[in-house]
């Protein structure tokens, strides 16, 4: 059952009926709980394939409830076996194989679990730490399991999930904020089942028709499909699923962080990864860029390197962004990609203030044409990026080989131009469409405009599901 | 990673703001019904374009009390959302022919065909009709030309058929096909138009109900979506799946009962009803000597279910055929099967136009194969010298 299926649109409605009759805290915690272990019970009818999920559980909250009982000693041994048991479930191909369990298990969410029971057990560490005394486990099972965000995320910090769902008055659900979520969620189901369901068939009969194409320009946009076509895929089923949860979170008086912020629009690398799977950077920042970054200061405590050891933090911390998306060696390298990605954008940032100084370099950034230019830059890095993230070193090998390094230069430079030229012209769009005001807001915000645009959004997404009588494309990130 | 920071919006953007104006309670719901009937008015409009149905002309000459029929000489383009353009000439009988009504040409075997649009082969350019086909395979086979005129009117009821068998008679024909299709007897035969079925006139009065000029607006609105062409690709596409097509026609009544063991009383009727006709059409055929092929065309559901690993409960695809087959070898008139060679195509709802039901191109070349094999096997007089092409190239 896929986020943006009919099914479980269909059992999040239910659920949030029953979870609005009352609205005790008692009550809410229950059926969050029934509905949560109700939806996992949706992937495997045999009990014992969910007995590691169950254990990993059972570990971090046992974890959790010895560090807060002062058991700080433990933090460390907790953490290694912590981190080697997601390892080992997740079967990282560096294991031997030999070391996995043999009998098929669910490992469903268990990425974003873990990240939840990380963030739980190294708060619970930390003297300063804003964590309640007392978690229940009703309390860290909903926050660990919630079935919104079981399936990939957004990962929310605890506190700000038992603000709301301890809360003894819940959030307001009144008519215009019950639009608003629904709103998130037609918006999120046209994502899924309309955009990004055509740009995987583009980008699967792009790839398939490429060996039968000899001319060059042919291959050239046969190739650029492939490539430009993947992120724009990747980004409409991710953030499709993320406004989906999003907004059925809410009907159960929960608001999700958001995840995703006009990622395109990004003008570095840097800010990309701030606008893109936020949670997942906003995580790795709290609890492994910053961390590193104190260390290493405190180690080298010299503001000339300060900036060097900024850039290895970051290039550390987006190596574990890549190894976290997989397990192969493919992942590997999407990590050493990312990090690369980062880091050299620090290095570039750092070495021009420091060669044409703050302010010329901040002018200089604020041109037009080295806006499109970084825009094109950015999105062009991330297609690249991307190609370890969908395909393996056997696909790779064969594009290679196909292409030849006379199209793979022109396809990257064409990536380049169309991405500048295409982001620009989408960003001047959306700024000249956003300056038409009614009563001090923009027309396209008018809830007028909105309702329409849902509406049309709402007929194309039934009549794609209707007509293509197929099954909605899985959320790729379910797999992490 | 300060930039990080800066960017990170941390909650989402459904926070509850304040109520909304009573107006909207009203403006809203109306706008999003504007948007809808906006987006059905374009697609209509889109769908209308690329999906495009003409006609250049008419032939019909309409004829309340022997059925309707075509003007002589003339010529006719059409083309259904469907299919292709399609070329439709009638010859100086006003049949859909390549050849003259006139006498028979020396050394031919002349084939008069009675029916609806599946014995017209609605939709299907000439060359590709399952009549021209048989026509030129048994004209190969039996070394002699083989002459077809066609009697099929679209919409013709089996009454109405029957009532042009004395014009096939005229033909001197050496064979009369009788094609029919389960949608031919979607409306029962009117018990007085039967009873009078060999004196037509003297029912002229009574024999049609007066014209409904007023619809209800239920009527309309089904009528409109009916006629609507963004409905008939949006079941295009629907349709092109097996299962959910199944799931959708066996939504009908008694339209799809025909389909559903033990017939219906109003079914049973049906066939009571055609078994008069085919028995007094045999008779007359007889007398003239000329045999009588009957010939069951399956329609698209019937294809779909024969095709469907599992049926759904106390649902016969071959129960139509059946009942035919019965009332065929009662008068004695030759039965053609084509369930069994449907049953054996895969996926052979795929011979039918999704909507329109009629066979396509395809699908006549099957039934030509068919009904040139049946022909062949001596069940018909006229083709018994005849041998099957494959056996002929062996023996050479």
């Amino acid at each position: 059952m896929d986020s943006a299926s009919l099914q479980f649109l269909a059992f999040a409605f239910a659920a949030v009926l029953i979870f609005n009759f009352s609205r005790a805290v008692a009550w809410r915690q229950s059926v969050l709980l029934v509905a949560s272990i109700g939806f996992l019970g949706f992937f495997s009818r045999r009990p014992a394939a969910f007995v590691p999920l169950v254990a990993f559980l059972l570990f971090g909250f046992l974890s959790l409830r010895l560090l807060q009982a002062g058991a700080t000693r433990l933090f460390v041994p907790v953490l290694i076996v912590g981190i080697t048991s997601f390892v080992w479930l997740k079967k990282y191909a560096f294991l031997p194989s030999s070391l996995y369990l043999r009998a098929p298990y669910v490992t469903l969410g268990l990425s974003y679990i873990f990240f939840r029971v990380l963030h739980l057990i190294i708060d619970a560490r930390s003297p300063h730490t804003t964590l309640p005394r007392h978690i229940s486990l009703v309390s860290y099972l909903n926050y660990t399991l919630n079935f919104t965000t079981l399936v990939a995320g957004p990962i929310q910090r605890y506190n700000q999930f038992a603000s709301m769902q301890l809360a003894p008055a819940p959030l307001p659900l009144n008519l215009v904020v019950a639009a608003e979520a629904l709103e998130r969620i037609i918006v999120g189901i046209f994502k899924v089942n309309v955009l990004s369901l055509f740009l995987l068939m583009m980008h699967t009969s792009a790839l398939n028709s490429l060996a039968a194409v000899h001319a060059v320009t042919g291959r050239v946009i046969t190739t650029v499909t492939i490539l430009a076509g993947y992120p724009f895929y990747i980004y409409c089923n991710f953030s499709g699923y993320i406004d989906i949860v999003i907004g059925i979170a809410r009907f159960l008086r929960i608001e999700l962080p958001e995840n995703f912020n006009r990622p395109f629009s990004s003008q570095n690398y840097i800010i990309f990864w701030s606008r893109w799977h936020i949670t997942l950077s906003s995580w790795l920042q709290l609890y492994v860029y910053l961390p590193l970054m104190l260390k290493s200061i405190r180690r080298w405590p010299s503001p000339a390197v300060e900036p060097f050891l900024n850039v290895f933090a970051l290039f550390v911390t987006f190596l574990l962004v890549g190894l976290w998306h997989g397990q192969t060696s493919e992942f590997v390298f999407f990590g050493v990609l990312l990090g690369l990605g980062v880091s050299l954008t620090k290095l570039y940032q750092v070495l021009m203030t420091k060669s044409i100084g703050r302010e010329r370099y901040t002018a200089l950034r604020t041109g037009w044409l080295y806006s499109a230019a970084a825009r094109g830059l950015t999105f062009t890095w991330c297609a690249l990026t991307m190609l370890w993230f969908w395909s393996n070193w056997a696909q790779l090998g064969f594009l290679a080989r196909s292409l030849g390094s006379r199209v793979i230069a022109l396809v990257w430079i064409a990536v380049f131009v169309g991405a500048s030229i295409t982001l620009a012209l989408w960003e001047a769009t959306r700024e000249w469409l956003l300056s038409f005001q009614f009563e001090n807001q923009p027309v396209l915000s008018s809830r007028y405009v909105r309702t329409a645009w849902c509406t049309v959004l709402i007929v194309i997404s039934v009549a794609t599901i209707i007509l293509l009588n197929a099954p909605p494309p899985d959320i790729v990130y379910k797999t992490f | 990673m300060n930039e990080l920071r800066n960017n990170s919006p941390t909650q989402s953007s459904v926070a509850g703001p304040a109520g909304l104006p009573k107006r909207d309670y009203i403006r809203l719901p109306l706008v999003s019904l504007a948007t809808i009937l906006l987006i059905f008015g374009v697609s209509e409009i889109l769908t209308r374009m690329i999906w495009s149905e003409h006609k250049e002309g008419s032939c019909t000459v309409v004829d309340p009390i022997a059925g309707d029929h075509f003007k002589p000489n003339c010529t006719i383009r059409t083309k259904n959302a469907e299919g292709p353009w399609t070329t439709y000439q009638y010859n100086e009988c006003g049949y859909r022919s390549a050849t003259s009504c006139g006498p028979k040409p020396s050394g031919a075997i002349r084939i008069a065909i009675l029916g609806s649009s599946v014995s017209q082969a609605l939709y299907v350019p000439y060359d590709q009709t399952y009549f021209a086909r048989t026509a030129s395979a048994l004209s190969r086979s039996c070394d002699r030309p083989i002459d077809v005129q066609n009697l099929g009117v679209p919409g013709s009821s089996p009454i109405y058929a029957y009532r042009r068998v004395p014009e096939a008679i005229a033909l001197k024909p050496d064979v009369v096909f009788y094609l029919l299709a389960p949608f031919d007897l979607e409306q029962r035969i009117d018990p007085q138009e039967l009873a009078a079925r060999n004196n037509p006139a003297r029912n002229e009065t009574s024999s049609k109900p007066a014209v409904q000029l007023t619809l209800t607006p239920m009527k309309r609105m089904q009528q409109t979506l009916v006629e609507s062409r963004t409905v008939l690709v949006a079941q295009h596409f629907l349709f092109q799946n097996r299962d959910t097509f199944i799931r959708m026609y066996m939504l009908y009544g008694d339209k799809a009962d025909f389909l559903r063991q033990p017939f219906t009383p109003a079914w049973q009727q049906r066939f009571a009803d055609l078994d008069l006709i085919i028995g007094d059409m045999a008779d007359k055929l007889r007398a003239a000597g000329i045999p009588l092929v009957v010939i069951p065309v399956p329609s698209r559901a019937e294809a779909a279910l024969l095709s469907s690993p599992q049926l759904p409960p106390n649902v016969d695809p071959s129960a139509f055929g059946h009942q035919i087959e019965m009332i065929a070898s009662q008068h004695g008139a030759v039965y053609v099967d084509l369930m069994a060679p449907f049953r054996d195509t895969p996926n052979s709802e795929s011979l039918f136009y999704v909507v329109d039901g009629h066979a396509t191109p395809d699908g006549q070349k099957v039934i030509a194969q068919i009904l040139s094999r049946k022909l062949l096997d001596g069940s018909v007089p006229a083709f018994a010298h005849c041998t099957l092409q494959q056996n002929v190239a062996r023996k050479r």
